[in-house]
């Protein structure tokens, strides 16, 4: 059978398809991969039940296990190789490595008293993926961290220096538009609660001022003539003096020192981040050679919120997608052309049952009937098939309509045949003749429909996750999880984790939709649409 | 034809048992009632709403009760959520629905029939590979990308910084429903529509172009081959007149049929669509009602469903009839 598949005039057609045949071996690649995944995790589960061996620790071969796919490879929503966006992400960036170096050589340091480790043991175990802290003895490295932690707090003296100044800012408009309420005060306002108000937020700029200087260090910067001046008018306020001195000049000044020292500030910050950042990478160097690139690699899409490296997920996810294509579009195919060819070539009753089952399915819109069937196994007794399991299955009974009718048709033909006809004349049985005769000239159509189902199951995986019938959200990775997660990071500008998933898919999918296009021109060619 | 019709009606009849069987069974295979009430319910209340929902009974009493009703077009059972007749609650999903699907089924049909024509002109030519290209190019990327994108950039980006957004992206007014406001002032209604559909509807053109320009392009290819396209060239008509009169006029069947196939989908509407737009249609009440178990309205709508895709299948095939002579009912 399988030889003569080979040897027909569609894959001799199919094998000219230069497209075709590219599409295949993209194919072959995630297959292949796949296939590599699943061995590894095969591996694994042995290596944990004999006690032999744990894979996870294994560098190459332990790339893509589940647990790996889970490990934090670097600070959360990191861009594509690596790259902190904004200045957020920057300082996620340095807090997340500095913090991990402190924690480090802070236990290294008690080894001593509590720990039967030794400090070089401690210090690897806080090594993020392949940056490990920097080959120092423990006094040296408890040094840099010291001088690190200067370097951190001037950063965050300086930015919160800038947000003082914003503080001012807005505390002067509160105080400008009271004021100004007090002063076009009418007959029937309450002018005591108005200047009370107008009173509190003098103060507040006070406050504020006095905030900054505090934490500047420099009880001047704003001038002692100008807060004696606003102390001045609070309290005539306070006192229910209505008639106060004019303070809009004081104000622009005011706001013309905050403003400059706002931007002397944000330079500050401007210019220790990246010193920050410097130090960060040599206190924790990006190693060089394989483990280097490596790392990178890891890196090469960011990671998502949790810290885990989306190229990995992406990656991860691919077998997943596979398992559901492969399985789902394999039974849904055998069951079809079995209901499909039987029902063809029995005729009758048999034929009877079969159209009226594929009648009542294809009677539904596709996504509702998925939805109606994954939901059964959204909690209840089926519950726990939830997952994969759950997902073959509502597929497989959507999906097995397509080839019934398609290979229905195509037996009915065939039975009609001369050759078939002969065969019945000479005897040979019922059986004998759908396996030998029918199914093998409707094979062509099962290589069709299984590769449209493939491409089905996979966007259909995407769709139901997303509208929580399919996988559960949780710690797993699938197109579909990493595609709902990144809903909501679009919105904030993070592209890598829907591009990720995306790019990976569309690879995968586009490769299908050629190859079923392929297939059908070159075993189906009167097909239309 | 009208034995035909009969014939292919009554034939539906256990097809159509068997669907509403289908999907009682299927809804009933997690205990409806814990499943509504959650786990830690005490057993009074549980077997109160069990009564009240009429589930003490024996399936095959509930079976024939809701196959009544529903024969009967008795939608008046309420919904467990919300409390209301499920009748009132598909009226007034229906128009939401419909809002974004018969815009989006008219301007992608008008637009795929004349590239499918251009391709199939220029067929084996740059432009063909090029829009064909396209088409697979588009139909391999997942429809949630082509949603969260497309709000992204033309709910978010395209407003800017001018704090005006021509599109929105979530809420819906509710006067769209209603055929007084279209009549009563239609420059705003067309306004709100724009607002509120308008993007789901081009989202849902793009995401239709890819499928319908490959199905029509395949239909007008088969069409240049025929004979008729040689004596009409022979005889001296112009491409274009070959093109828009000829070859259009004989596409007609396929596409009649195509967009038949996809009327019942006007009204069970794209459920992605609505549920990301927050658009009240008949796919988001579908998929809240099975989100929150809500089995009577679960079931009326799939049986609703089921009806118009069998009336529709009828009706595509006595339409086949009257318009190509050639095809026999039988």
């Amino acid at each position: 059978m399988i030889r003569r598949f080979f040897n027909s005039r569609g894959w001799g057609k199919l094998r000219r398809n230069r497209l075709a045949m590219v599409s295949l071996a993209v194919i072959g690649c995630y297959f292949a991969l796949a296939i590599w995944m699943m061995s590894m995790d095969v591996v694994s589960w042995v290596g944990k039940k004999t006690d032999a061996w744990d894979l996870a620790e294994t560098p190459v071969l332990g790339a893509f296990l589940a647990e790996r796919m889970l490990e934090q490879s670097g600070p959360p929503s990191v861009a594509g190789l690596g790259k902190p966006i904004g200045m957020v992400g920057r300082l996620d960036y340095i807090d997340f490595f500095f913090s991990r170096a402190r924690t480090a050589v802070d236990e290294a340091s008690n080894v001593g008293e509590s720990s039967d480790r030794t400090v070089t043991e401690v210090l690897d175990s806080f090594s993020v993926q392949e940056r490990r802290l920097l080959d120092l003895p423990l006094p040296d490295l408890i040094e840099r961290v010291e001088e690190g932690e200067s370097i951190l707090g001037r950063l965050d003296d300086a930015r919160s220096l800038v947000n003082a100044a914003e503080t001012i800012k807005v505390q002067l408009d509160v105080a400008s538009t009271r004021l100004a309420e007090l002063a076009a005060a009418g007959e029937e306002d309450d002018l005591s609660i108005l200047q009370e108000e107008a009173a509190f937020g003098v103060e507040e700029i006070i406050f504020a001022i006095d905030d900054y200087q505090a934490v500047a260090g420099r009880d001047d910067a704003f001038g002692f003539e100008v807060v004696d001046q606003l102390q001045e008018v609070a309290d005539l306020l306070f006192d229910g003096e209505s008639e106060v001195p004019e303070l809009a000049a004081v104000f622009d000044e005011i706001r013309s020192t905050a403003n400059a020292e706002a931007l002397t500030q944000a330079d500050g910050v401007e210019t220790l981040l990246p010193e920050a950042e410097a130090f960060v990478d040599t206190l924790l160097p990006v190693p060089d050679g394989i483990a280097g690139l490596s790392y990178s690699t890891r890196l090469l899409f960011g990671t998502d919120r949790q810290g885990r490296s989306l190229l990995i997920r992406a990656l991860y996810s691919a077998k997943i997608a596979i398992q559901v294509g492969f399985i789902v579009g394999l039974t849904a195919v055998l069951i079809g052309s079995l209901l499909g060819a039987a029902a063809a070539f029995f005729g009758g009753i048999v034929d009877h049952g079969v159209t009226w089952l594929y009648s009542i399915f294809s009677s539904f819109p596709q996504l509702v009937l998925l939805a109606v069937l994954s939901f059964m196994f959204v909690s209840g007794p089926l519950q726990e098939f939830r997952g994969l399991p759950s997902l073959y299955m509502a597929f497989a009974l959507t999906y097995w309509i397509g080839p019934c009718r398609v290979i229905r048709g195509e037996a009915m033909k065939i039975k009609e045949l001369e050759y078939v006809q002969a065969a019945t004349a000479i005897g040979f049985g019922r059986f004998y003749i759908l396996i030998k005769h029918i199914i093998p000239n409707t094979l062509h159509l099962m290589f069709i429909n299984f590769s449209l189902l493939f491409v089905g199951a996979i966007k259909g995986e995407v769709i139901l996750t997303f509208l929580g019938l399919g996988l559960p959200l949780g710690d797993g990775a699938s197109w579909g999880i990493m595609i709902s997660q990144a809903k909501s990071e679009v919105v904030q500008g993070f592209f890598w984790q829907i591009g990720a998933a995306t790019l990976f898919m569309f690879i995968l999918v586009l490769a299908f939709n050629i190859l079923s296009d392929a297939l059908q021109d070159a075993f189906d060619p009167k097909h239309v649409g | 034809m009208w034995s035909y019709v009969i014939r292919r009606l009554l034939y539906n009849i256990p097809v159509y048992l068997g669907i509403i069987l289908l999907v009682m069974l299927a809804l009933r295979v997690n205990d409806p009632v814990t499943a509504f009430l959650g786990k830690n319910a005490t057993e009074e209340s549980y077997n109160a709403i069990k009564e009240s929902f009429g589930l003490d009974r024996p399936f095959i009493v509930q079976y024939v009760d809701r196959v009544r009703s529903i024969v009967t077009l008795d939608f008046s059972d309420t919904s467990w959520e919300q409390k209301r007749p499920v009748g009132e609650m598909i009226t007034t999903a229906v128009p939401a629905t419909a809002l974004i699907t018969v815009p989006g089924l008219v301007i992608t049909t008008l637009l795929t029939v004349v590239i499918g024509l251009v391709c199939s002109f220029y067929r084996g030519r740059l432009l063909d590979k090029a829009l064909m290209l396209t088409a697979v190019l588009g139909m391999s990327i997942s429809f949630l990308v082509y949603i969260i994108v497309g709000q992204y950039f033309f709910g978010y980006q395209l407003g800017g910084d001018s704090g005006v957004f021509p599109f929105d992206i979530e809420g819906y007014d509710v006067r769209l429903s209603t055929l007084g406001f279209w009549a009563g002032s239609p420059v705003e209604a067309v306004q709100t529509w724009l607002q509120y559909c308008g993007l789901p509807v081009l989202i849902s053109v793009i995401v239709a172009m890819g499928y319908d320009t490959r199905f029509y392009r395949a239909v007008m290819v088969e069409e240049t081959g025929r004979d008729y396209i040689t004596t009409a060239r022979a005889k001296g008509a112009t491409s274009k007149k070959i093109m828009f009169v000829h070859m259009l006029k004989n596409a007609m069947i396929p596409i009649i049929t195509r967009i038949m196939i996809s009327l019942p989908f006007l009204i069970v509407g794209s459920i992605l669509l609505e549920v990301f737009f927050s658009i009240p249609g008949m796919g988001r009440t579908l998929i809240t009602a099975i989100v929150a178990k809500d089995f009577p309205v679960v079931e009326y709508m799939s049986a609703l469903f089921a009806a118009v895709v069998i009336l529709t299948v009828i009706l595509t095939d006595v339409l086949y009839a009257i318009f190509d002579p050639r095809v026999r009912l039988s």
